[in-house]
């Protein structure tokens, strides 16, 4: 994985010059959010001088967990536009036009050395002049008209959430608007997707997606599994998502959603955001940005675009080594199996990293949604559930 | 005293002469740490009684810590109080007259995700181990989750391990699917240390016959409680205890039954009321787990533990006497007072010397 194989938002979609007149607009005029950004993806480390890419490996080496390195790379790029050596990241970030993406902040108790590590990361850029933390969707709308990167924060609890809902209000506190429920393994509120068995919530889990919908958090069911999701469903009050994720349905995928499931989710208002994983998208020797629009056109047919959003969670932004590490299935902590066939090294062609988000409109021009669709794929539905649900 | 009692009275001390008998489940709870509960034990006529760990919610460094306080406490009374773990340890004190103090854990949380734990807990002298206690966690689901979810990935590896160590594998407080999983699962008898039958008293506590009868087919054994509320009487009278032990010779075999009373000294509640307030208000003793999620009444016939007294080591006399006055043989007396959980630590021990040489 050392270069893109084409040029930034340039794939072929075969667009007239009108048609790609039309989608250049509605990119730069939508708000588009990305439900699950990973940054600007791996591409971006091989764009740095050879002297800092050494620097980064040095400090790589001196992490004492895959976790750890993982969370030192991704705030890499940032740490170097904080201290003023290379805007990489923010220049990458403006031609994506992208305008909201996400970071984490944990629910944990605070007792968690890499979580506080992660939290203390998180906040140090907070400040950097170009990038706008959020909560809010009239902070969304606010940042585009300022010309920053909005991002907001959603959880995905590696470390499940601990049996103290005060751990969640915490988290409320720090800017938290979006909780999923569980990572991939059964933990003391529901059951995660690559389980062996397969149960709706605790008793516990049904407390968290009340005291969510209470507190005005988003509850999301991205890495839950079948019935887990269903329950959470069945007990929200408010709209749910399940934000990265592709229809079940179309390809079958331990991380996918059935009809059965998006029909669910979309009854609570809520929202299904289709990744650019390719193991979750196809099985197709060179995987596209092709296959991302087909699970956006399998998820609309079912459930109407008002449901269909981008969460593309993928490439992840850390060098190829270090991620075969975290991502391996010798990684029991994250419960991804060899049958999940992550694939470090593979991409869909036409999105190597954030600057293909152009490639998204395109695509969906291409496939001939009107522009409220798009506005509403690329950003409006999200607004809509971020209002809903967090005022 | 007429003829007839003091005939009984002979057999019974015939029955206890040299036996096992021994106590699967005693929660010797911080708020009445006193010695009194350990002395009517040996008073009784027992020989073995398993402690729980009191950690709440519990800790691998908690639990630790009690460790040592149990130890400590054994230590102090060493004229009829012995601490040990192993078999030979157990058989030793016996010999030697005193009541010997075990361990266990109610839970898997100490273990976290990491299975070395499992050793290192055994190497403290901690023998068997609950999955769940009520309600889920990374290993299983407890007996108070409808949603009845099995074992997860990780709780497959964690009873494989256990089995591998000769930490015996307890389902009590676990969930139905994954306590059938456990017993399918386990290459050692797995028990439920202190549980009752549900076709007699329906509570979330208690087994259902097919657990029941899993978990006897395997090896395996389960400890009668002696909880009022699991007891489905508030008195706890000898004769229900009796009752529940009788449907499970009847259905299981006396192969499959032991005791694993749970005694607490100071219930019912009412007459303890100000220590019970005071423990209540320590949020490391009873605020864990939350109470609407950990102790649901799904029938609407469940008494409160609070409200129901609980089988007495000063009632195990009478216990014996029931037995042998119904039919039992001295034999299978012997086995449910003692011998069959005996056995499954044999099973364990004997799992641990071959485990040894596997690597985990």
């Amino acid at each position: 994985m050392t270069s893109t194989d084409t040029a930034p938002a340039s794939f072929d979609f075969g667009l007239s010059e009108q048609q790609e007149e039309r989608a250049r607009r509605l990119h730069r005029e939508s708000i588009v959010v990305d439900l699950l950004s990973q940054h600007a993806g791996s591409n971006i480390f091989d764009h740095f001088a050879p002297s800092m890419q050494a620097e980064l490996q040095s400090i790589l080496a001196a992490a004492g967990s895959p976790m750890e390195a993982f969370l030192r790379a991704v705030y890499w790029p940032y740490e170097l536009s904080k201290e003023g050596r290379s805007h990489l990241i923010r220049d990458w970030f403006q031609q994506s036009g992208l305008t909201c993406g996400t970071y984490g902040i944990g629910v944990h108790d605070g007792t968690g050395a890499l979580e506080n590590e992660w939290q203390a990361t998180t906040q140090r850029y907070a400040d950097l002049p170009w990038l706008r933390y959020v909560t809010t969707a009239a902070e969304i709308r606010a940042a585009k008209r300022d010309g920053l990167i909005a991002f907001y924060a959603h959880c995905q609890p590696t470390t499940p959430i601990p049996r103290d809902l005060n751990c969640i209000d915490s988290a409320y506190s720090q800017g938290l608007r979006s909780l999923m429920l569980t990572y991939n393994s059964m933990d003391h509120v529901g059951v995660g997707c690559t389980e062996r068995v397969d149960a709706g919530l605790s008793n516990y889990g049904v407390e968290v997606v009340r005291h969510c919908n209470a507190v005005g958090m988003i509850v999301d069911v991205s890495h839950c599994g079948p019935l887990t999701t269903l329950d959470a469903c069945r007990h929200s009050s408010r709209p749910v998502t399940a934000n990265h994720t592709g229809a079940g349905n179309l390809f079958p995928h331990a991380r996918n959603k059935s009809d059965e499931a998006q029909r669910a989710i979309a009854a609570t208002g809520g929202l299904i955001g289709i990744v650019a994983v390719p193991a979750f998208l196809t099985d197709a020797p060179e995987p596209s940005i092709e296959h991302l629009l087909d699970h956006v056109d399998y998820v609309a047919s079912r459930v109407g675009w008002r449901h269909v959003a981008i969460g593309t969670d993928w490439p992840l932004q850390a060098p190829e080594a270090l991620l075969q590490a975290l991502l391996s299935p010798d990684n029991k902590q994250l419960g991804f199996r060899k049958q999940d066939r992550l694939d470090v090294t593979r991409r869909l062609r036409g999105f190597d990293d954030c600057r293909d988000l152009p490639n998204i409109t395109r695509g969906l021009v291409k496939r001939g949604y009107g522009d409220a669709e798009i506005r509403g794929i690329l950003g409006e539905n999200a607004l809509r559930v971020l209002t809903e649900v967090c005022g | 005293m007429s003829q007839e009692m003091a005939r009984t009275d002979t057999e019974i001390a015939a029955i206890l002469d040299g036996a096992d008998v021994w106590e699967m489940t005693l929660p010797w709870l911080p708020i009445y740490w006193d010695m009194d509960v350990l002395a009517s034990y040996h008073a009784a006529g027992y020989t073995f009684v398993s402690a729980t760990l009191q950690d709440w919610p519990p800790t691998f460094d908690g639990t630790v810590r009690c460790v040592n306080r149990f130890k400590a406490a054994a230590a102090a009374a060493s004229d009829w109080l012995t601490f040990g773990s192993s078999l030979a340890e157990i058989e030793t004190g016996r010999g030697q007259g005193k009541l010997v103090i075990g361990l266990n854990s109610q839970e898997t949380l100490p273990i976290g995700e990491d299975l070395s734990r499992i050793e290192a807990l055994y190497a403290l002298g901690v023998r068997h181990m609950l999955l769940a206690y009520n309600v889920r966690n990374l290993v299983a689901d407890g007996c108070a989750e409808s949603s009845n979810a099995g074992l997860s990935n990780y709780g497959r590896q964690v009873v494989s391990e256990m089995s591998r160590t000769g930490m015996v594998v307890d389902c009590a407080h676990t969930g139905r699917r994954s306590s059938l999983e456990a017993i399918e699962l386990s290459s050692s008898p797995v028990i439920f240390s202190h549980a009752n039958p549900y076709a007699i008293c329906e509570h979330i506590r208690n087994l259902h016959d097919d657990q029941i009868l899993a978990c006897a087919k395997r090896g395996g054994v389960i400890g009668v409680v002696g909880v009022g509320a699991y007891l489905g009487d508030e008195q706890a009278r000898t004769e229900t205890v009796f009752r529940h032990i009788d449907y499970l010779c009847e259905i299981a075999g006396p192969q499959a039954v032991g005791l694993g009373t749970d005694y607490v000294k100071i219930l019912p509640v009412a007459r303890h009321e100000a220590r019970w307030t005071a423990a209540s208000d320590d949020a490391d003793t009873r605020s864990w787990p939350q109470a609407q999620n950990a102790w649901p009444d799904p029938t609407g016939k469940q008494l409160l533990v609070e409200n129901t007294r609980c089988f007495a080591p000063s009632q195990l006399h009478e216990l014996i006497g029931m037995m042998h006055a119904r039919g039992y043989s001295t034999a299978n007396i012997r086995d449910i007072l003692g011998r069959n959980f005996c056995r499954v630590y044999q099973a364990a021990e004997r799992r641990r010397e071959t485990g040894r040489s596997q690597t985990p």
